[in-house]
């Protein structure tokens, strides 16, 4: 019966065209997807940047000097983004949202900490309601306002002692240096906020984690394209070649194996593109790490995925008795089972209990594996527990073919 | 030659769909089987053929009990079930290549059992594009292949036009001469003609029936 197999081939090879154009089409939809995820997620970040103008003569040197430490060395996502400007620019845009605050550094200011005499900063925000958010933009702005004045007096008094003391020469630059150090170790040891990178799966970024379910959704899709192929009519075939020995496991084997191939190829062409020809490494840091050479391997670990997804798709097949029926089921399937598994919104976004029961879910535990392919770490217990639900759902399908072998029509 | 069929059963749960089928044929005989809707002719047919397995009884070929023996059955019973037993993508000659070795089918399609069915004529059409006698001649095709001496057809011109009917006829009346036996389950009166002896399933059991041409006759037997 190895001829059966080879015409299961035969039979997708000559409609090869038509899916891979229906697979482009995907492609092209969840590519847009995925970039609108990763954009949405980079404006997210950007809009907690919480911007705050200062406004006020920066001329002397410290006080700029003060200002740029502050717009440059900040590293951390939740960071203060300074702007300078003017006080009626400032105020528009305050009152517009596109500053959270704005501080005023009065004129004299920097002439005034070199007499040792502190003038008030002002800071003026919205009035908006009290909730943590406006708090912490409190907490932030002032903070802005105690570093620059507290850091300036540092800078200020050193300076000055060094220079009344001390027979050193460069000492503007050496100071220059020194406060740079300085107002950066004020904003790491910072206690205003914490930074944590978001607990995204298999240490992934979030766009790699996006990238790993659009791709699970992708592949789980890829069901519908091959629906009015494997959709089963007829079941007079498949008695027929019962009847000459071929019974129901080696029919579902020849098909299974056939299709499988027919959306590993798929699968692999679709990530050769991605992956090897166009540079997303910026945009999505976890593939830096991928050259064309590495795709073949990647494609191998892949192998446990796929074929628990085209291994339920297969089986959805099997039960589907009209094209209709099939590609909503293969549809709505793919649609829910791609929700609960996260491959529309990170797993942690969900309460507790969803997210454990989507590790049990075949689409749960292929996106899992995914994702550890991208970020080159393997569970084998994960692939353990895909090959046995593999052989629950393979055994599933051979007994419903079985049944239309020898049911009633 | 000689087919025995001895004692066969089959239940569906509760339901005894056959009872007590037995009869024999020669060789060269057409045995023709009729009854109504859900009587079991084709569970029959599905039974001998090796797509289920009976419920008890035997099935011999001179002598071999082909139920024990499904190397040989598949050899010697050749099996033409209701619809397109087909690859709907796939021509002609694709189908043909899962049952013949392709010298074998270049030996048929050129003066043997393929060219009497006229296959030849449509040999590169894909199975989608056939006309419905098409289709029936080539899985009457497939399922001569390796020559079986027995051949079951499950109601082989339904919904066939009276030409293709004619055609099909014609070449099992051919099989016939050449030896073979023929079981087929029918409900037209043209196959009935084809039919040396015809029975009647009905209740699980099997009564033999005389057709005189009387349709009315044979109604009222169902």
């Amino acid at each position: 019966m190895r001829k059966y197999f080879y015409l299961q081939l035969k039979r997708l090879i000559k409609i090869l065209p038509p899916l891979l154009i229906a697979c482009l089409v995907i492609s092209l939809a969840l590519g847009v997807f995925l970039g609108g995820m990763i954009e949405n997620d980079k404006n997210d970040a950007k809009n907690q940047k919480f911007k705050i103008a200062v406004v006020g003569s920066t001329e002397d040197s410290y006080l700029n000097m003060g200002v740029k430490a502050l717009e440059t060395l900040d590293s951390t996502r939740f960071a203060v983004e300074i702007e300078q400007t003017d006080e009626v620019t400032a105020r528009k845009n305050l009152e517009s949202g596109k500053l959270a605050a704005y501080v005023v550094i009065p004129k004299g200011f920097a002439e005034a900490a070199y007499r040792g005499d502190i003038m008030k900063i002002k800071y003026y925000t919205t009035d908006s309601a009290v909730g943590v958010v406006s708090i912490f933009k409190d907490e932030v702005t002032k903070t802005i306002s105690d570093i620059l004045v507290d850091s300036q007096k540092g800078v200020y008094g050193f300076g000055d002692a060094l220079q009344e003391n001390t027979s050193i020469s460069n000492i503007g630059d050496r100071m220059t240096a020194l406060s740079l150090e300085y107002v950066s170790l004020i904003l790491k040891r910072s206690e205003i906020y914490t930074v944590s990178v978001l607990g995204v799966s298999s240490g992934l970024s979030t766009a790699g984690y996006f990238l790993c379910g659009i791709l699970t959704l992708f592949i789980l899709l890829l069901g519908i394209v091959a629906t009015g192929v494997f959709i089963k009519k007829d079941n007079s075939l498949c008695r027929v070649i019962s009847a000459k020995g071929g019974n129901a496991l080696w029919q579902v084997a020849s098909e299974y194996l056939a299709y499988f191939l027919l959306i590993f190829l798929i699968v692999s062409l679709v990530l050769t593109v991605i992956l090897g020809f166009t540079d997303l490494s910026d945009v999505i840091p976890d593939i830096s790490w991928l050259v064309l050479a590495d795709i073949p391997l990647l494609l191998i670990k892949l192998i446990p995925a796929v074929a628990l997804i085209t291994a339920l798709q297969f089986l959805l097949f099997e039960i589907s008795s009209s094209l209709v029926s099939g590609v909503l089921l293969q549809f709505l399937t793919a649609v829910a089972l791609g929700y609960i598994s996260g491959c529309f919104y990170p797993i942690y976004f969900f309460p507790e209990s969803v997210q454990k029961f989507s590790q049990l879910l075949p689409s749960g535990i292929a996106r899992v594996h995914i994702s550890n392919c991208i970020s080159n770490a393997f569970d084998n217990k994960l692939v353990l527990a895909g090959a046995v639900y593999f052989a629950v759902i393979m055994l599933i399908t051979v007994i419903v073919r079985r049944y239309r072998i020898v049911g009633k029509e | 030659m000689k087919l025995e069929i001895n004692h066969i059963k089959k239940s569906f749960g509760k339901k005894q769909v056959l009872r007590d089928i037995s009869l024999t044929a020669e060789k060269g005989e057409c045995i023709g089987i009729l009854g109504a809707n859900g009587s079991g002719k084709s569970t029959l047919l599905t039974i001998l053929a090796g797509v289920q397995k009976a419920g008890g009884g035997e099935f011999l070929l001179n002598g071999e009990n082909l139920f024990k023996n499904s190397s040989l059955r598949s050899k010697t019973v050749g099996y033409v079930p209701q619809g397109t037993p087909l690859i709907d993508e796939l021509t002609a000659y694709d189908n043909l290549l899962l049952w013949y070795s392709k010298k074998e089918l270049k030996a048929e399609l050129e003066n043997g059992i393929l060219k009497l069915l006229g296959i030849n004529e449509f040999i590169k059409v894909p199975v989608r594009k056939m006309s419905g006698g098409m289709k029936k001649r080539l899985s009457i095709g497939c399922a001569v292949a390796k020559k079986p001496p027995v051949l079951l057809l499950d109601e082989p011109t339904a919904a066939l036009d009276i030409a293709c009917r004619q055609d099909i006829a014609e070449y099992l009346k051919g099989y016939k001469a050449a030896g073979g036996i023929l079981f087929l389950t029918t409900h037209d009166p043209l196959e009935l003609e084809l039919c040396d002896r015809l029975f009647i399933i009905k209740e699980g059991l099997l009564t033999p029936f005389e057709f005189d041409g009387n349709l009315q006759k044979l109604v009222e037997s169902l």
